[in-house]
């Protein structure tokens, strides 16, 4: 599913490149559910965002799905990011004024479901992540823990392979935690490409299998 | 149609800087609309008299001397000119104050030199022509009212006509009456408000001559195209001897000095109200761009191209410009008597179809300009970079 050879992501700090991703290689294959850990400023958001078609690497190969990630257009990531990916941050990166049915509806407008439907696949969505009674309220309005499952149901509404999730954890308690993580996980029994980063020992515990990034290279 | 419900929900989430840019841009593009409006007024005259083919003549003018001076006292010294070898013939006019069905008309009867050489802008039909077979009436100002093409009018003295030509608002009417030691093309012409022109050569001259009307004081003398300039300057001797010579080169000269001097009285203000409203609308335009892009950054992480980002904020400004554009051509197109006091104050400028083109470049140009700030904004800084931030 995911085929990464040889990647690095340089920035230029100063006269001095540096590597924030040093030649990475990574297969993650169809269906795994597995964490990215690693110290703060490892490279793991760096990579995720390089995974989701968020971020272009500046060397190496990487393939999505059989599409070509490196050499895609603006347009062509911004497709990907709409079909192939779901994104799930830990601010939870909604649009904080409007309702939450429109946060879910929002990828539907970037992409090709039929304006019929789009209502309908939304309330599913919300239903899913069990957060349907609030589909009226202003996301400024909710919990973090609810922001995190209208989040999801975001990320869930274009039924994408992938789900790509930045500690997503990061601002909720323990128990809260717990609820999102067997979210996650059932995203993962119905077949989901699931890829988490995380600091917490515990979030890593759900997940299939771990890697570790140090100074952007895995380990 | 997807793309327009985005649109709104960043229309909405900026309802208040794009109201202040809409208001702004709608006093901007009105004051851009007057300022045309107005050279066009300035310059009509002169564009007119430009457009006459007289090339070849001079504007004779004498002082008025109310004791001595009757309505032919000037035909002794056209007829005098004309035994001069380079003469060809006299433009001149006979107006008169007549009534139409109770409404009071100026009348101008035009001969075919006149009415070939001043050409004023028609809005409906056509100008007169020499070549008519009856009496032919092109109607201006509050005397169009109510009048269709084809139809006859007659007037209480006793002319009747056919309906030729209109002219809405304010027709320009020749006046060979002013004298003085400058003149200028545009002092040719005066602005009346209810008026018809009819040709003098199909009109019975004993109906015309009737209320005894007045004739031009002054005239433009026009030579012949072959005349040589020893013959020319021969007759000009003779009539500067007895007045005042204008040629065609010079009232043009003195009526773009005239209008150079009406700008530069008439631009600063405009313009610099106009230069400074730019910049709000710019500045404005900044602040809502920066406001948006943490919201664009997560549009951009659902499936928003860059591209599309800077399009529907582009297209949001667009929609905030779309009140003022038609406002002001509403305004321009369907009141152009908006700008007028009342029914006997000279209108001060001329508003049509032309003047909106400025206005569509100036808001085409602001749009351009908005348009170009995010992208550099995405040159300097990805989505993704505006999102980490933002997160910070
Ligand atoms: N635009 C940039 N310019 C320069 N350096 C950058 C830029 N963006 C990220 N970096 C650097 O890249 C490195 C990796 O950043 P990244 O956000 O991937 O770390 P991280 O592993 O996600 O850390 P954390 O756990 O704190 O989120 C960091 O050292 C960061 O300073
Ligand atoms: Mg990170």
């Amino acid at each position: 599913m995911i085929q990464m050879e040889h990647i690095s992501k340089i920035y230029q700090v100063g006269d001095a490149p540096f590597y924030a991703l040093r030649d990475v290689s990574l297969h993650i294959g169809a269906g795994e559910m597995v964490a990215v850990r690693g110290r703060s400023g490892a490279g793991k958001s760096t990579l995720l965002h390089i995974i989701g078609g968020l971020d272009t690497p500046d060397e190496g190969r990487y393939m999505l799905n059989g599409l070509n990630v490196g050499e895609a257009t603006d347009a062509g990531l911004a497709r990907i990011r709409n079909e192939q990916i779901g994104f799930v941050l830990q601010d939870f990166s909604l649009i904080d004024h409007r309702s939450t049915l429109y946060n879910v509806t929002v990828p539907m407008l970037f992409g090709k479901t039929p304006f019929s439907q789009m209502k309908t696949k939304a309330l599913d969505a919300l239903e899913a992540v069990g957060v349907s009674d609030q589909a009226h309220k202003a996301v400024s309005d909710m919990s973090g823990g609810q922001r995190q499952r209208v989040a999801i149901a975001r990320a869930l509404v274009n039924d994408p392979p992938v789900i790509l999730a930045d500690e997503p954890t990061g601002n909720l308690d323990s128990e809260t935690t717990e609820e999102i993580m067997k979210l996650f996980v059932s995203l993962h029994e119905r077949g989901k490409t699931v890829v988490i980063v995380t600091h917490d020992e515990h979030v890593a515990s759900f997940c299939d299998r771990s890697i570790t990034i140090s100074d952007g290279k895995i380990i | 149609m997807k793309k327009l419900i985005v649109m709104l929900s960043f229309l909405k989430r900026n309802l208040l800087p794009l109201t202040v840019i809409a208001v702004t841009m709608t006093v901007s593009l009105f004051m851009i609309i007057t300022t045309v409006g107005e050279y066009q007024y300035r310059s009509y005259a002169r564009k007119v008299f430009a457009d006459s083919g007289l090339a070849h003549s001079v504007y004779f003018c004498r002082g008025y001397d109310p004791l001595r001076e009757d309505r032919d006292s000037n035909q002794w010294i056209y007829d005098a000119a004309a035994a001069y070898p380079a003469f060809s013939q006299t433009v001149t006019y006979t107006t008169d104050v007549d009534s139409l069905e109770g409404e009071i008309v100026n009348v101008m009867y035009q001969s075919d030199a006149l009415l070939q050489a001043f050409r004023p802008k028609v809005s409906r039909g056509r100008w007169l022509k020499p070549d008519a077979e009856e009496p032919e009436a092109v109607l201006g100002g509050f005397a169009c009212k109510g009048r269709r093409l084809g139809e006859y009018i007659t007037l209480e003295g006793g002319v009747t006509a056919r309906v030729v030509g209109l002219i809405e608002g304010n027709a320009l009417w020749p006046s060979f009456n002013r004298s003085g030691t400058r003149m200028s093309a545009d002092d040719l012409f005066e602005s009346v408000d209810s008026c018809a022109f009819i040709n003098a050569a199909q009109t019975d001259p004993a109906l015309i001559e009737r209320n005894r009307p007045q004739r031009a004081r002054n005239a433009i003398i026009c030579f012949k195209e072959d005349a040589d300039a020893w013959e020319i300057a021969e007759l000009r001797a003779f009539l500067e001897q007895q007045g005042l010579c204008y040629d065609y080169e010079t009232l043009l000269l003195h009526a773009d000095e005239d209008i150079a001097d009406a700008l530069r009285r008439a631009l600063p203000l405009p313009l610099f109200l106009v230069t400074v409203m730019s910049i709000s609308v710019l500045c404005v335009g900044a602040v809502i761009l920066q406001r948006s892009m943490s919201e664009q950054a997560k549009y951009y992480l659902i499936g928003c191209s860059k591209r599309e980002g800077i399009l529907l904020i582009t297209g949001a400004l667009f929609m905030a410009f779309l009140v003022p554009i038609l406002l002001n051509t509403v305004l321009a197109m369907c009141f152009p008597h908006f700008l007028r006091l009342g029914r006997y104050s000279e209108p001060e400028y001329i508003i049509n179809g032309v003047t909106l083109l400025p206005m569509g470049g100036y808001a085409a140009v602001m749009l351009i300009l908005l348009w170009g700030m995010p992208r550099l904004f995405y040159k300097k800084l990805s989505p993704i970079q505006v999102y980490r931030r933002n997160l910070s």
